[in-house]
């Protein structure tokens, strides 16, 4: 029996039937909440991120969203000649809750999906990444779950798992403390902040820049400490991560796959654009030497064969930098489950030789917004004005009312990339 | 008080904070889930107060006259 091989389905080789789920937001489900006020508006933006997931699925394909997106997205992506797949979505609408809940509890979306399925052999529930919640729904789906266990997964996805990780297997890292106690993550900052000027502190478990404080002086360490012991003052079995900030020459992050065969395959490395923690885009094909891409790809391999063995199963998002002295530091995070990255790992394959840029940006908020409709409106006007896109050459995802865009450019070089990143800017 | 939360607002985001309407929207200048962490801390510290877990909440941070009525309903 052949195994499946997702990278062969996204390539359009193989025609099993992926039923696909974007549950984003698992780190809250393994550790609970996080140091952070929550923000139920930002919160509607993340899940509706899932529209992005229609870059990468088949015709044959069933996606699961939240509510229907948008007609003239679809019309987009379509025209673009992407290929859409059965989009069903649950009977209740709950912006609050993670849409795997939705899924699990919905028993006629479960079974509208089962007769969806009932003639085909070769099918998978392919899950943004696998908690229990995610067993479940394979379970109930009848379904092949590509992915590894709840408790491995949990485990991968963790900053001192990283680090540990990085140095266990004679990968560079940079200076840095694993603490065990508020008193001991007290000293041990106040230290490296002497020493180093600038710091950051890590909450094992954080995502999306959660978790994550920059410390750059004495003012910012005591209210970082302020802020953490608010949240963690009866935490007894907590771990902190000190590591000294490193001047980067860049960000990085590559993607790699692991079959459940133990087929490890580096798909795609990007040269990340950041402020300090905080995401705003992919360069694609990265910038830095091939010299350095190599090593990507040889520590990849090593992290996909090493957590092979451990059990893991699925795609690994691995975040690392180039430090301003040319250094590789190849792990800093290790993400064991999809990550936005994923999604928009194969749009260089559709632009062979161009140089691609995607990001994100905030629209301001109003009732009536169109995201969607502001962005064709703002590529039509540089198409009419300043001639300096076709609308071949942008692709906007309507991410949710609350007003953020993926976009992409295409160009010819950097260069190209930066006037027309600008000139976008300016429009929206 | 108004003149002590737009102290801590000016610590915070490292802007000054003085001339702010009681309706300037503080995600304007960069307020969001972890930096309004910053704000419930230095505000709890300042006056004292405990504010509880329900009312965590962005939306009650996001302006001046928000953090003072959320001052003065834990003082």
């Amino acid at each position: 029996m052949k195994t499946f091989n997702l990278l062969s389905h996204i390539r359009g080789l193989d025609s099993t039937r992926v039923v696909w789920l974007f549950n984003i937001g698992l780190e809250a489900y393994w550790n609970g909440e996080q140091a952070t006020i929550k923000d139920s508006k930002g919160d509607v933006v993340v899940n509706h991120m899932e529209e992005m997931n229609l870059l990468i699925t088949r015709p044959q394909d069933i996606m699961i969203l939240r509510t229907m997106p948008d007609q003239a997205y679809l019309d987009e992506l379509e025209a673009q000649g992407f290929t859409l797949p059965t989009i069903l979505t649950p009977g209740i609408e709950d912006e609050t809750r993670g849409i795997s809940y939705l899924v699990e509890e919905d028993d006629n979306l479960i079974a509208q999906i089962k007769t969806l399925l009932a003639d085909t052999e070769d099918k998978i529930f392919v899950p943004y990444g696998v908690t229990t919640i995610e067993e479940g729904i394979a379970k109930k789906l009848g379904l092949t779950l590509f992915g590894s266990p709840n408790d491995i997964n949990k485990a991968i996805n963790d900053k001192i798992f990283s680090r540990k990780f990085a140095i266990e297997h004679g990968m560079a890292v940079s200076a840095g403390q694993i603490v065990s106690s508020l008193e001991e993550l007290e000293a041990v900052a106040s230290d490296y902040l002497a020493k180093y000027g600038r710091i950051i502190i890590k909450e094992p478990c954080g995502a999306s820049g959660k978790g994550l404080w920059i410390v750059d002086s004495e003012r910012k360490l005591k209210t970082t400490m302020m802020v953490i012991k608010r949240f963690f003052k009866d935490a007894t079995d907590r771990q902190w991560l000190v590591e000294q900030w490193c001047d980067k020459l860049c960000d990085l992050n590559y993607q790699v796959y692991v079959g459940a065969d133990g087929t490890v395959e580096v798909f795609s490395i990007k040269e990340q654009m950041c402020n300090d923690v905080v995401y705003i885009g992919s360069v694609m094909p990265p910038r830095f030497s091939k010299e350095l891409q190599d090593e990507c790809v040889k520590c990849g391999e090593i992290i996909g064969k090493g957590l092979y063995d451990m059990g893991y199963v699925g795609i690994l998002g691995i975040d690392a930098m180039i430090l301003k002295d040319g250094t590789l530091i190849p792990i800093i995070e290790i993400n064991g489950r999809h990550t936005l990255s994923t999604y928009i790992s194969f749009l260089p394959d559709r632009h062979p030789g161009k140089q691609l840029f995607s990001f994100y940006h905030k629209l301001a908020m109003t009732e009536d917004m169109d995201c969607f409709a502001k962005v064709s409106k703002a590529v039509s006007t540089l198409d009419e004005d300043a001639h300096v896109y076709t609308s071949e050459t942008i692709r906007g995802a309507r991410v949710g009312d609350a007003g953020r865009v993926f976009i992409y450019l295409v160009a010819e070089d950097a260069a190209q990339v930066e006037e027309k990143y600008n000139k976008i800017l300016e429009i929206l | 008080m108004k003149e002590q939360i737009k102290q801590i607002i000016s610590d915070v985001f490292s802007v000054d904070a003085a001339d702010y309407a009681d309706d300037f929207d503080l995600k304007e200048i960069g307020l969001d889930s972890m930096s309004s962490v910053e704000v419930v801390v230095s505000l709890e510290e300042a006056f004292g107060i405990a504010v509880d877990d329900e009312d965590l909440l962005v939306e009650n941070l996001s302006t001046i006259a928000s953090l003072v009525s959320l001052v003065e309903k834990y003082q």
